[in-house]
């Protein structure tokens, strides 16, 4: 008996990561986790609370090997010796338990996964996108406070409103509105040159032309 | 959460993770946490709403200040507006409740969660996020959770010293006796002496003295805040210390404001006693806090701090002192190691 729990002990202590203060960093021990209320950190006496959940104890799941391939058995696109045991959900193609990827309750490839990064379909895997439409609307707006400058932005800003209208926007729904008014506000701003220009070229032409 | 970098921080709960969004109104960056690799959320308090809150009253009494003490009108009516303002903000800061910082751990990361910066928030959503991790992870089995306990009674729990694994040579934990820290809590209620004696029965010998006095405890409290880095003070004198340079930044706030106002009605008592600058520095000595009531309030209030602040230092040091002498050998042991 004694000897299971310190080889249960033993097991754990290898599986388990660190959990230390976020201040100190001092280790916390584990009667600290999972208290309903803030505690002090052993250490620097900070108010801590550790919520620990059941992965802490699980530790790393080691991953899959590919069986081999016997007989007339399927066998992975991509390892043609190991057994298939699913196919792509996107492509279809039959894949070994190693190069299987359950990503969002999806079995996919790792050439689907890898083209779904780079085009950007695979919306899980984005760390990073461009807002076009705030960059427009701040574009139209912003400039504004020195008037100038608008005769520069305003075009662009129309431009990157229609050229990116359907781009991917951020992964958080957000709607057209940015867009729509970046191009009210920079196609106003671009008219508002339009027509000032127009005035100034008529204010000198009229003159000339009267005179001939 | 607003930072100076004007990045928003927000999370977002979807089917099987937890979104982080850091968005800067020009792109955003995501972090995804699956319910299934999250193993622990550390919620850690911190003292920030509370210095907000020193902060946002400190810029209301000054605000008052000018509004209360300043004789044009729109410049009266500006400072009422502007201590308004700060007071809801103040309110605003109260209502929050304290702040804490939230980090998530996976096995292979731990990362912040900036958006939960707030320990009413951070409770609500860690709350829900049980749930759904839960869920997935299924409850913490009692079986695991004995075998942990199980863990703790055979390997008793290990004293501080020896829980202190840095994780990296930047964050190694050494001993330091506040040596400093006394130092300076001591000119600090020196001063406060000083000060208060002054403000009773004012001399320029005295005010000379206690101007010397800040001085040097200020180079203290700089040299103290160098120490307690990454030292084993307690948090209690850390926070002294850093409420004493607050202090000091705000009474020179405070004379610089009231120089500022009053020194040109003592220019006109004494037109042709200015000739140098030492001049400038005895006249500004020779104003009693008895002439007027904002120098006296200036004076009363550096006064108090330095008093309190300095006998809370000293007795918190002291205490401090006390505990590390008292301390096992093999507890100095481990720390003078840390300091080789």
């Amino acid at each position: 008996m004694i000897a299971s729990v310190i080889r249960g002990s033993l097991k754990l202590s290898c599986l388990m990561e660190e959990i230390s203060c976020t201040h100190c960093h001092t280790l916390i021990p584990p009667g600290y986790y999972n208290t309903p209320n803030l505690i002090s950190c052993p250490s620097c006496h900070i108010p801590i609370r550790i919520d620990v959940f059941p992965a802490f104890y699980r530790g790393f799941r080691p991953g899959k090997e590919g069986e081999t391939l016997i007989d007339d058995q399927a066998s992975c696109f991509y390892h043609p010796q190991k057994r298939a045991v699913i196919p792509c959900d996107h492509c279809g193609r039959f894949l070994c338990a190693l190069c299987d990827v359950e990503l969002g309750g999806k079995h996919l490839c790792p050439g689907c996964l890898e083209a779904g990064k780079k085009k950007g379909r695979i919306v899980n895997l984005d760390r990073h996108r461009v807002l076009y439409d705030g960059v427009a609307l701040r574009l139209a707006l912003l400039p504004m406070i020195t008037v100038w400058f608008t005769i520069i932005t305003a075009p662009i800003a129309l431009y990157l409103s229609i050229r990116h209208w359907n781009s991917p926007m951020g992964v958080i729904r957000r709607t057209k509105a940015r867009f729509i008014l970046a191009i009210v506000i920079s196609g106003l701003q671009v008219l508002a040159w339009a027509t000032w220009i127009v005035y100034l070229v008529s204010r000198r032409l009229i003159p000339y032309c009267m005179a001939l | 959460m607003i930072t100076f970098s004007l990045s928003r921080c927000s999370l977002y709960l979807g089917d099987d993770h937890v979104l982080a969004v850091d968005s800067n109104g020009f792109s955003e960056d995501y972090k995804h946490f699956y319910f299934s690799d999250i193993q622990a959320i550390i919620t850690r308090r911190t003292g920030r709403g509370a210095t907000w809150s020193i902060v946002l009253a400190l810029m209301i009494a000054c605000s008052l200040m000018g509004a209360l003490f300043l004789e044009k009108e729109p410049v009266r009516i500006f400072f009422w507006v502007l201590s308004g303002a700060f007071f809801v903000f103040l309110l605003a800061n109260a209502f929050r409740g304290p702040t804490c910082i939230c980090h998530i751990m996976t096995a292979v990361q731990e990362d912040q969660l900036p958006s939960l910066n707030r320990l009413r928030v951070a409770r609500k959503v860690i709350g829900t996020l049980r749930h759904a991790i839960e869920r997935v992870q299924g409850r913490l089995n009692p079986e695991e959770v004995h075998t942990s306990q199980t863990e703790v009674i055979a390997n008793p729990m290990p004293s501080l010293r020896e829980m202190r694994q840095p994780r990296g040579r930047e964050h190694q934990i050494r001993h330091y006796d506040g040596t400093m820290h006394m130092m300076t809590f001591a000119l600090m209620l020196t001063d406060g002496v000083v000060t208060g004696i002054d403000l009773l029965h004012h001399t320029v010998t005295m005010t000379a003295v206690s101007s010397l006095l800040t001085a040097v405890y200020c180079i203290c409290i700089v040299a103290a805040l160098v120490k307690q880095y990454e030292s084993d003070i307690p948090g209690t004198v850390r926070r002294i210390t850093w409420a004493s340079i607050g202090f000091v930044c705000v009474s020179y706030f405070l004379s610089y404001i009231l120089v500022v106002l009053t020194f040109p009605t003592w220019m006109n008592r004494r037109p042709d006693s200015m000739i140098t600058q030492w001049d400038m520095y005895r006249a500004m000595f020779d104003v009693s806090p008895q002439d007027s009531l904002p120098v006296m309030g200036v004076y009363a209030f550096a006064a108090t701090c330095s008093l309190v602040l300095g006998a809370l230092g000293l007795v918190r040091v002291k205490k401090h002192r006390d505990d590390s002498a008292s301390a096992p050998r093999c507890g100095q042991n481990s720390g003078s190691e840390a300091r080789g």
